[in-house]
């Protein structure tokens, strides 16, 4: 039995084991013996001891005294280091050999939020890290393009300004993250900001995106939430590097396209949303400025280019009983590709979706996205260098928490194709919370190559990860 | 039990909550929230907003409670760390409440006409008299929405409290007892200030809560835009 086989086992032994816990539950016996007096004696039994709290004097009855002061701001963050490591020694499509420690790295993160008056608040964070792996593994074994996107960062997070001009309108001016769509784990709709793809499959599902400069209006008109964008920044997404072992090409990625900070090259959106019949809807429309997917990237490409895409979606999510059951479809338009130049395409995007929280403490969550491309030649689909007709993708993930929450185990997959065979990432791991200020969580990262084109050769970067966070 | 029901509550609250929660070795945890609640007719809507830990910190929670049976509840929770407003199923009530001895049901009106009732004893509890009273659910359904195959309420004679409260966790031996340790009369209504509650595996102790009111304002107005999504993710 090789790794391959035996990582597959485990990964079924452990979802088996989240899900099994949860009906065996279910199936235990509750022998019904006590008396009356045997019951009520529980409550005569003396208590662990809990010092109770001094309670606010002076409160009265029919007080209306909702006085705040103002500003209300909260000072948090969090301090982390993030360990990882490469069990197994492979080579990059670069040529750089891999193995043991990938990542060593202490984070501070740092928030100030609050409000400023009665309808106006606020919120400024941000982030540092320096990665020591790259120094204790010798920084000549790296090339410059990884050391200067992975070795250190310091960015200023969400900055922004928020209030209400009238009863029926919010502005937002700042740096901001704005989420569009239902889905947990796909962005059909979710277009409007960057994310940090460098280190895939590394997170759950709390998706890296990189806050914008742009200004939000949230008019709500009846039942409707009616929010329009427009962005002040042009900013893309951090993709793996020339040299990483995520980065697919064996040469480095060209500069990227000079655009201007101006209106023509601002991205624009808008949204509408409400809650019908117990259904929360919304429908979305965007043009955004985005980099060209890299398939069909070679070294005769220049520089990266910017394609503006449109968007028209919606999306849906109804709750019943235990299940939550969610999609989106989402159209959209400009698509182009460096393997079919003066081309543009268009994409159909559906996505199905179920969580379930029927068993006790647990959530189980289930979503298929297919990604259709129009007007692509069956031959031409075929090459390597082109995107696929079709792509689709599945994500599952089973959460489960023990010991009053102290103690969550986590499974997550991806996995791509209809038969699997594009590839897949699946992780497992486990959380615990020391007290209510440190947890530790340490997990497992494996990596399935496929057909794809960013899974190709991938097979070994499997990563075993630590972490510790305080966060205060 | 129609009189417990129907006993005077309040037609807005808002508080602040702390809850402690015990481990079986003593060791703590602590958490925070505020919580403003507003009942209409057949409605009662609920908004909570976790203040403590530090990684609950800006997670709010917006629950429509519907009196009438089969009618699921409404929830949404926003998640500061997704950005996200996500709704949430409400079907199953009896989940921990953030990791207490509280569930999720114990923190909602639950409706008079699901459970059969029966009276069993009468007797003094801190030199007050009670009725103890057996709720027995109608059915499995309720059994498997808030996870109790039966319970009993100690209720006070005088001011139609439960005091006191003792559940049975459906397929388990494991009894869940609450109890009210402070209670105050502000004008013509009673608050439970301090509530301790405790599960009791096989005879053991294995986790306690205590849960401490603070704050609290009865009838005050409250603006109907508080319990909205829009308000969920603003925040406090």
């Amino acid at each position: 039995m090789n790794w391959r086989c035996l990582s597959i086992i485990v990964i079924l032994f452990f979802n088996f084991c989240i899900i099994g816990l949860s009906v065996c539950h279910g199936f235990a016996q509750n022998p019904d013996i006590l008396s009356l007096e045997q019951v009520l004696q529980g409550f005569e039994e003396p208590s662990i001891t809990v010092p109770v709290p001094e309670q606010s004097q002076g409160e009265n009855q029919n007080s209306s005294d909702n006085s705040e002061s103002f500003p209300d701001l909260n000072f948090t963050g969090s301090f982390s280091t993030h360990i990882s490591y490469s069990p197994y020694r492979h080579t990059t499509a670069a040529g750089y050999s891999i193995h043991g420690l990938t990542s060593f790295k202490p984070y501070l993160a740092l928030f100030l939020a609050g409000k400023l008056s009665e309808d106006w608040l606020m919120k400024i964070s941000g982030w540092s890290f320096y990665d020591f792996a790259y120094t204790l593994q010798g920084r000549d074994n790296y090339s410059p393009e990884v050391l200067d996107n992975y070795e250190q960062e310091m960015e200023l997070g969400e900055a922004y300004l928020g209030g209400r001009l009238s009863p029926l309108l919010d502005i937002t001016v700042g740096r901001q993250i704005v989420v569009w769509g239902k889905s947990d784990f796909f962005g059909i709709a979710n277009m409007v900001n960057p994310v940090d793809n460098r280190e895939r499959g590394m997170d759950d599902i709390e998706i890296k995106r990189l806050p914008l400069w742009m200004t939000r209006l949230d008019a709500y008109l009846g039942p409707w939430r009616v929010s329009g964008l427009l962005t002040h920044e042009l900013r893309y997404s951090k993709n793996p590097v020339y040299g990483h072992d995520f980065y697919p090409y064996d040469f480095p990625a060209p500069p990227r396209e000079d655009r201007s900070n101006n209106l023509e090259n601002s991205s624009f959106g808008i949204s509408l949303e409400r809650v019908y019949n117990g259904v929360d809807i919304g429908f979305y429309y965007g043009s955004f400025l985005k980099e060209l997917d890299m398939v069909g990237l070679t070294s005769e490409v220049s520089q990266l280019s910017l394609n503006r895409l449109t968007l028209f979606s919606m999306a849906a999510e109804k709750a019943m009983d235990h299940w939550l059951f969610k999609m989106e479809a989402g159209v959209v338009g400009g698509l182009e590709y460096y393997s079919l130049p003066e081309q543009e395409k268009t994409r159909l995007d559906l996505l199905l979706g179920t969580d379930y929280t029927g068993f006790r403490n647990t959530r189980l969550s289930l979503e298929i996205i297919n990604r259709h491309l129009f007007k692509l030649d069956s031959e031409v689909a075929e090459r390597d260098d082109t995107p696929s007709q079709d792509s689709l993708v599945w994500a599952f993930r089973a959460a489960r928490t023990f010991h009053r929450e102290k103690l969550q185990f986590i499974f997550l997959s991806y996995v791509g194709g209809v038969t699997f065979s594009q590839g897949s990432v699946q992780s497992v791991s486990a959380e615990y919370e020391v007290n209510d200020s440190l947890a530790v969580t340490a997990g497992y990262v494996f990596i399935h190559s496929g057909d794809n084109y960013i899974m190709r050769d991938m097979g070994d970067n499997d990563r075993i990860l630590l972490k510790l966070n305080y966060k205060f | 039990m129609q009189r417990v029901y129907s006993r005077e509550v309040g037609d807005t609250v808002i508080g602040t909550v702390e809850m402690i929660l015990v481990g079986k070795d003593g060791s703590q945890r602590k958490r925070m929230m505020k919580i403003f609640t507003k009942r209409y007719d057949e409605l009662t809507k609920r908004i909570v907003f976790f203040l403590a830990p530090a990684d609950v910190t800006g997670t709010a929670l917006l629950t429509y409670d519907y009196t009438s049976v089969g009618q699921d509840d409404d929830q949404w929770i926003y998640l500061p760390a997704l950005h996200k407003t996500k709704r949430i199923s409400a079907g199953n009530r009896s989940g921990s409440f953030m990791g207490s001895d509280f569930s999720y049901g114990d923190m909602t009106q639950k409706s008079l006409e699901s459970y059969t009732y029966q009276l069993l004893k009468e007797q003094q509890v801190n030199q007050h008299a009670v009725w103890i009273i057996e709720a027995v659910p109608k059915n499995d359904e309720i059994i498997n929405l808030y996870g109790y195959s039966k319970s009993l309420f100690l209720v006070r004679q005088d001011n139609f409290v439960v005091v006191r409260a003792v559940h049975w966790l459906k397929n388990k031996n494991i009894l869940k007892y609450n109890e009210v340790t402070q209670l105050e009369k502000r004008g013509d209504i009673w608050v439970p200030m301090e509530v301790r509650a405790k599960t009791v595996d096989n005879g053991n102790t294995v986790h306690q809560t205590l849960l401490i009111n603070t704050d609290v304002k009865l009838n005050t107005p409250v603006d109907d835009a508080l319990f909205t999504k829009r308000r969920l993710k603003q925040g406090l």
